[in-house]
């Protein structure tokens, strides 16, 4: 897919970890992992939202489109 | 679910029953042609179906597609049994549901078109054997042969193949789009 998740590198950025960002989120760490991943089909904009407050970025610092 | 269940103890009985008939059948043929002597007079006299005046191809045909399509009917019961096993479970969408309910389609979509194929051939067999004793009224002889050959049976068994292979087909599409809605976070 062309999508490309950042979330890891977002991660880094900010020095937290997937298991902290999934709690407050209040999403299953497992999921979090199929995001990070790149396996997710799609992203719910609730998602996105709470990714962006708990991150302090923009959709677009997580996600990045690549022309193959 | 209760309508699952009740499908799932028809179909059940259904598998049961054939296997018990097919391997009743099977006894009785073994018996007639390999021990006649020691039974009754009545059924020593179906050992005739295997004199070699009658063991021709055009007499056997419709009697051997008969066995087979009875032998690929019992298989497609199976399928249908093993399927019911997820049903049960409210597995729907699952890989061997979908494969299980496209070869018990396959199967009845077979069975149909084989019983009108071999239905008509032996029609048209028949009506040329006929026709030179008693003379018949050819457009009425083919009409009837055609309306005869078409028996509500096949057709049943036709359509009911064709829902089975839709049912499989929209339970893989089902699938996808499941697949989809636990990949979306």
């Amino acid at each position: 897919m062309p999508i490309i998740v950042n979330l890891d590198v977002m991660l880094a950025k900010r020095k937290m970890r997937s298991k902290e960002l999934a709690e407050i989120m209040g999403i299953t760490t497992a999921n979090l992992s199929i995001l990070k991943s790149g396996k997710a089909k799609a992203i719910r904009f609730s998602t996105l939202e709470a990714i962006c407050k708990t991150l302090e970025c923009q959709p677009a610092d997580i996600l990045e489109y690549i022309d193959t | 679910m209760k309508t699952i269940k009740t499908l799932k103890v028809a179909i059940h009985l259904l598998f049961f029953g054939l296997i018990t008939v097919f391997f009743s059948q099977l006894l009785f043929w073994c018996a007639v042609y390999f021990f006649n002597d020691p039974l009754p007079p009545l059924l020593q006299n179906f050992k005739m179906i295997f004199n070699p005046v009658f063991f021709n191809w055009q007499t056997l045909i419709d009697p051997f597609t008969n066995a087979l399509n009875f032998v690929l009917f019992i298989v497609a019961v199976y399928y249908l049994k093993k399927s019911m096993a997820s049903f049960v479970n409210s597995l729907f969408y699952t890989a061997s549901v979908i494969v299980n309910l496209k070869k018990a389609g396959n199967i009845f979509v077979f069975i149909g078109v084989s019983i009108i194929l071999i239905q008509f051939l032996s029609g048209i067999y028949i009506l040329n054997t006929t026709q030179n004793i008693v003379k018949m009224n050819s457009l009425f002889a083919r009409s009837s042969l055609i309306i005869a050959a078409f028996d509500l049976k096949s057709i049943f068994l036709m359509i009911a193949g064709l829902f089975l292979l839709l049912f499989s087909a929209s339970f893989m599409i089902a699938r996808k789009l499941k697949q989809e809605n636990n990949l979306t976070i």
